[in-house]
């Protein structure tokens, strides 16, 4: 038996070690570290609920260097962000009937191409095995949550087809990136309210917390209040369950009663239900003149930064996975992500039609 | 044998040696078939992580582990793999092959290693496998020696376990508590038993207190969750239906529960067992016992749970823990610790309660943080009974507990003030160390998509006859696409391709029922002959792709009979691996007369008419029996007996005995269509002919080949041939008397009768598991269901039988009779209906 005590920073640098990345760039507050905990922790124990993800990350990382409130209150964003890539599956799985809850999974390796020398790498395998042999770990680049590989000059095809060799299958671009179809905002809410139409009305709904829009934008966990005395039109609802995520519904309330609800996804399948959710909210947001902003910061070079101040449907975080990546989010907004000049007319596009945001430049259009 | 002595060759083992005494030589001798060569790199590189020197160094473990982790590999690999030692010694050369200094095993050419290396190199997935393999034992021989068996503090070896025993949980559902099993990873157990591997491929399990059984395969996939819904018993907690006893009682001793009352620690609905019953302050607490509390404080509630005869006893403790919650506590058997606490540390590792039972995998840093309440100078941490000091020089303070062997492992601190003998703080926790599991292409059930088979392995035969279950699961809803292959080893490109459409899950029915119409359409079916495998996938084109390979069971020859304009072709697949065989040829019209064929490896035969094709090699023969692919007339079917005709014999054991076989020879052959199946069913009608027209005499002969041309004759005219002298007239009387209606009689009572009538003409020298008038009938059905009868008894019931022709001619009558009933019901691919002998 061999006992020896470490200092703080030699676990940190072992831990880095054992997880696959380099000790001398990535620190374990990283969001790149957090990630690979995730990942390996859904390998290890999956399937899992969120919480119990984001507890299993948190619990090593106490008292370790570097490890503040901030970095374990930015563990959910982490998992968050590999749920809406692809890295983790979110799903109902259960074979024997023994919990309807969302839990996680990890998604089997795969990539989607970005260019003939660069793709974005997803999943993993059981156990923390790495989704690609050693030699094509080499490749590998990490920017925040996401995984890249980036084949050296010559050496493209034969790389792509070893990557393919080894059981990693393409996902096409063009259907990773797949985003909800165009419509008005005046559509959209047309679609809602039908849908809500032919709703009945709820049950109980204990301990179910709504979505405020009149609370103030920048500080979004406190737009979610418990559900009193609802103001008249339609509501967001998350609804806890006995086990697992919380449930995502659309409602709508008159004379401070729900009146009528459905449970989202609208369609039972296809889209997330948060994500949903969330081009509700957004859609609520913008309808009432306070609509989500999208702050443009030039950085050095041909990047830009991109601040959101609400939450990002897995399709948009797709598409800045695609053309960016994410960095430590600015004071002010909820997720950060760094951008390519070029692709900026691209994203702008997408948020304007989709969400109806606001696109600012260098901090325009701030919120109180 | 002398071969081995003699040139030191492996002698082949396994049940598959057994059963193929002479063929597994040459097979085992090819060293390592370029077949088996894929299949063994994706072993070794799927268990890289369990390569440690100690393995590799000998080659027998190493082939045991090999050996254990084939259960996902094809039928063919696993017989072979079950020659440890030889499968050992080319798994320790494949992954020393780069390494002059570890390749000095001279039990391999280096140039035969090189050679198969060489054509691993050719496809770059088995090149990336072996080289990932080798990357593996380079890094335990440059240092991660796995750990010796560590010596307990009697001076007692344990045992090093497995992590394998289920983990029991709550779940939290809107009907209260809910109580899981939660199964490990049981493929580890047998890696290490690998006599287990067929119980644990196909048996299906039993869970005590659970009323779901589980399907074959099942403990082999890890994560699968059981309800209990039954106080557990004092039976084993999991049991293979039907195994073996040694593997029950393996399963036993490595898959045991602790005992209640259990103490789950719950967070976000979910509980994990306490072992050390302690609660801290804060947290919340289910406990699951069999008693019945007094509640006689507001921390302690009673909640519902899925066994009805449980207590779910809820337990939320305060922060501040008082005097008088210790002692409710106390009584409920519960302790409160709140001077120490340690968690695993840095590394995301592969399991924690959240209290005391921390899970890493197989060479992970093993880190512990550990912080007190109170001043402390030094520690002793003591594992599995060794004790170690360890200063504290800050808090919270980091210990690296080194490397730990795969298994359980007791390890307690004690934290000591500088001047105090008593520690002042106690801590024990459980470290339990698992290997890792890596998955093959099916998936598993921590990833987005599964495909779980029952058999794991199944062959082309189980996927044809239906007799695999195949269910996928993955988000309900979503569109997945199945796609069925058809696979040669000897071409890349598949031999044909069919692709649908499903939902998930999909379930084992609905499966079944898709991968049966792709593989039922005619582009598709018309290739199945001459594939050795079918890859059916499931894909999701957001997921991935999960999929299973069923395959052919080996066969060292196997026929596929086509047709080329009328003529029947066949071509012969060849794994003798340079054997080369003998081919004979019989045809229809003269069924017993084999006719030796020029064989050139691969080419097909063009055969002029209907017949029987034998290939030979070694101790191994196949048939297949060929048709024309137009049937010209009834004689192409044997229908007209007088296409038929076996060539006369004496009337003697002997002659018998040679019709005996041939009838083996037919009946055992393969029919690959209906065709096939009506020509074989009419040879071998007219060898029974000929038995019992030899043996039966002139008159009875005219009836037998009576109804052979006509189909059906009447009573009386059977009657009247079956013989006139008076003891004869006894018998057939007795049989008429006794056996008014055969066709309604079960077949064990109607030998019983039969035989006390025929009884008077056995002889008293027979000893045989069978009476005269068993080996009668069976004759007069079916005379290959004698072919393994013992030489001697067959000789004397032979001998009894040809000096007494009533006795056949009497069973002749009566297997007349029922067929003559049973088959005008329904018809099969026997000769006579209603005769099935096992």
């Amino acid at each position: 038996m061999d006992v020896t005590t470490m200092a703080a920073h030699e676990v940190v640098s072992r831990s880095l070690e054992a997880l696959g990345l380099d000790a001398d760039y990535i620190g374990i507050s990283f969001p790149e570290a957090l990630a690979e905990a995730a990942r390996r922790v859904v390998s290890m124990r999956g399937p899992l609920s969120k919480s119990a993800a984001v507890r299993l990350v948190r619990e090593p990382l106490r008292n370790l260097p570097d490890v503040d409130a901030a970095v374990m209150e930015s563990v959910p964003d982490v998992i968050e962000q590999l749920v809406a890539v692809g890295d983790l599956i979110e799903s109902e799985i259960d074979r024997s009937g023994l919990s309807q809850a969302t839990m996680l999974f990890i998604g089997m390796p795969r990539y989607v191409t970005i260019s003939e020398r660069f793709v974005v790498l997803l999943g993993s395998r059981p156990d923390g095995v790495s989704p690609v042999s050693n030699e094509l770990a080499t490749q590998i680049e990490r920017n925040g949550s996401a995984r890249y590989l980036r084949f050296p000059e010559g050496l493209e095809a034969d790389m792509l087809a070893q990557l393919q060799d080894e059981g990693v299958r393409e996902i096409k671009t063009e259907h990773w990136l797949r985003s909800p179809k165009a419509e008005t905002i005046e559509q959209f809410i047309a679609r809602i309210s039908n849908h809500l139409d032919a709703a009945i009305a709820p049950g109980e709904l204990d301990g179910a917390v709504m979505f405020d829009q009149f609370q103030p934008r920048r500080h979004y966990r406190s737009r979610w209040q418990p559900l009193h005395d609802p103001p008249d039109g339609t509501l967001v609802l998350r609804r806890p369950q006995a086990y697992g995520a919380d449930r995502w519904s659309v409602a709508r309330a008159k004379e401070g009663l729900v009146r009528q609800l459905v449970d989202l996804p609208l369609d039972g399948r296809g889209d997330r239900a948060c994500d949903e959710a969330w081009r509700i909210m957004a859609a609520i947001d913008a309808v009432s003149g306070s609509p989500g902003v999208v702050s443009v910061v030039p950085l050095p070079g041909t990047r830009a930064r991109l601040d959101f101040d609400a939450p990002l449907p897995a399709w948009l975080q797709r598409h800045l996975a695609f053309f960016g990546y994410p960095v430590l989010r600015s004071k002010s907004a909820l997720f950060s992500f760094s951008v390519e000049e070029d692709a900026l007319g691209h994203i702008r596009e997408l948020v304007e039609q989709k969400l109806w945001y606001v696109w600012t430049e260098s901090g325009e259009g701030q919120h109180e | 044998m002398a071969f081995a002595e003699e040139y030191s060759g492996a002698v082949p083992t396994g049940a598959w040696a057994r059963q193929f005494s002479i063929i597994c030589w040459p097979v085992i001798h090819a060293v390592l078939p370029k077949v088996f060569q894929r299949q063994l790199v994706e072993i070794l590189y799927h268990n890289r992580f369990r390569l440690t020197s100690n393995v590799i160094e000998d080659s027998e473990r190493l082939g045991l582990l090999i050996e254990g982790a084939s259960w996902s590999a094809s039928d063919r690999f696993r017989n072979l793999a079950q020659n440890h030692a030889l499968i050992g010694q080319v798994a320790t050369a494949l992954l020393t092959a780069d390494d002059t200094e570890l390749a000095d095993d001279d039990t391999l050419l280096q140039s035969t290693v090189r050679q198969i290396v060489s054509d691993l190199s050719l496809e770059r997935t088995a090149r990336t496998f072996l080289r990932e393999a080798q990357a593996a034992t380079r890094t335990s021989f440059m240092g991660l020696r796995s750990p010796a068996t560590r010596p307990s503090a009697g001076g007692r070896v344990e045992r090093q376990i497995d992590v394998v025993d289920p983990q029991l949980r709550l779940l939290r559902s809107t009907e209260g508590w809910r109580l899981i099993l939660e199964l490990q990873d049981l493929s580890p157990l047998v890696q290490r038993y690998p006599v287990m591997n067929d119980d644990f491929l196909h048996r299906r399990c039993r869970i005590n207190g659970a009323q779901r059984v589980l399907p074959r395969s099942a403990l082999l996939w890890p994560g699968q969750r059981v309800e209990l819904t039954e106080p557990l018993s004092d039976e084993p907690l999991l049991q293979l239906i039907g195994a073996s006893d040694r593997t029950n009682g393996h399963l036993s001793d490595y898959c045991k529960p602790p005992p209640p009352p259990w103490l789950f620690h719950v967070e976000d609905g979910e509980g994990s067992v306490v072992l050390g019953r302690f609660v801290r302050p804060g947290s919340s607490y289910v406990l699951v016992t069999p008693d019945e509390l007094t509640l006689v404080s507001n921390m302690v509630e009673l909640g519902t749970g899925s066994v009805s005869e449980l207590g779910f006893y809820r337990i939320e403790v305060p922060e501040d823990v008082a005097d008088a919650d210790i002692e409710v506590l106390d009584s409920l058997g519960i302790s409160t610790q709140t001077a120490i606490r340690v968690w695993p540390a840095g590394l995301a590792n592969a399991g924690w309660n959240g209290e005391d039972v921390a899970v890493w995998l197989e060479g992970d840093p093993i880190v512990i943080g550990l912080d007190t309440d109170r001043k402390v100078d030094h520690l002793i941490i003591t594992i599995d009974g060794d004790a170690q000091r360890a200063s504290i020089e800050s808090r919270p303070t980091f210990l690296d507990l080194g490397t730990l062997s795969v298994g359980h492992h007791n390890v307690d601190f004690e934290a000591f003030a500088s001047d105090a003998t008593a520690p002042v703080a106690k801590e024990s926790i459980r470290v339990d160390i698992r290997p890792r599991s890596i998955r093959p292409g099916s998936g598993s059930l921590r990833e987005g998509l599964v495909l779980l088979t029952s058999p794991s392995a199944p062959s082309l035969t189980d996927l044809l006859s239906g007799a695999v279950e195949i269910e996928v699961l993955g988000p309900p809803g979503e569109t997945v696409t199945a796609r069925v292959a058809l696979l040669s080893r000897s071409r890349e490109i598949p031999l044909a391709e069919n692709a649908g459409s499903a939902t998930l899950p999909v379930s084992s029915d609905e499966s079944l029922r898709l991968v049966s119409r792709l593989l039922r359409q005619e582009r598709v079916h018309r290739h199945l002959e001459e594939s050795d495998m079918v890859r059916v996938a499931f894909s999701h084109r957001d997921i991935g792709t999960v999929e299973v390979l069923a395959e052919r069971l080996f066969t060292p020859l196997r026929w596929i009979v086509s047709h080329d304009d009328a003529h029947p072709v066949a071509r012969l697949i060849d794994n003798m691996d340079g054997v080369s065989p003998e081919v004979e040829f019989r045809t229809l019209s003269q069924p017993d007369s084999g006719h030796r064929l020029d064989y050139d490896s691969g080419t097909a035969i063009r055969l002029p008419d209907s017949g029987l094709l034998t290939a030979t090699a070694n101790d191994f023969s196949i048939s297949t029996v060929v048709t024309p692919g137009t049937i010209r007339d009834f004689a192409d079917l044997g229908a007209r007996g007088s296409a038929i005709e076996i060539e006369r014999r004496n009337s003697s054991a002997d002659s018998l005995q040679e019709l005996v076989d041939l009838a083996s020879l037919w009946r055992m052959a393969d029919k690959p269509d209906l065709n096939a199946s009506l020509v074989a069913r009419r040879v071998l009608e007219a060898i029974s002919v000929e038995v019992a027209s030899g043996i039966g005499g002139r008159y009875w002969a005219r009836v037998e080949h009576r109804r052979f041309k006509i189909g059906q004759i009447s009573d009386d005219e059977m009657i009247r041939a079956l013989g006139v002298i008076p003891s004869q007239r006894l018998m057939i009387e007795a049989v008429r008397r006794s056996l008014p209606a055969p066709e309604s009689m079960n077949l064990r009572d109607l030998v019983a009768t039969f035989s006390s009538i025929v009884q008077g003409a056995e002889s008293s020298l027979v000893h045989s598991d069978i009476s005269l008038g068993e080996f009668c009938l069976r004759i007069a059905s079916q005379p290959s269901s004698v072919a393994d009868l013992d030489s001697n008894a067959f000789r004397y019931h032979a001998i009894s039988m040809i000096e007494n022709p009533i006795t056949l001619r009497l069973a002749r009558y009566i297997v007349f009779r029922v067929d003559d009933v049973r088959a005008a019901e329904f018809r099969t691919e026997a000769p006579y209906e209603g005769f099935v002998w096992t």
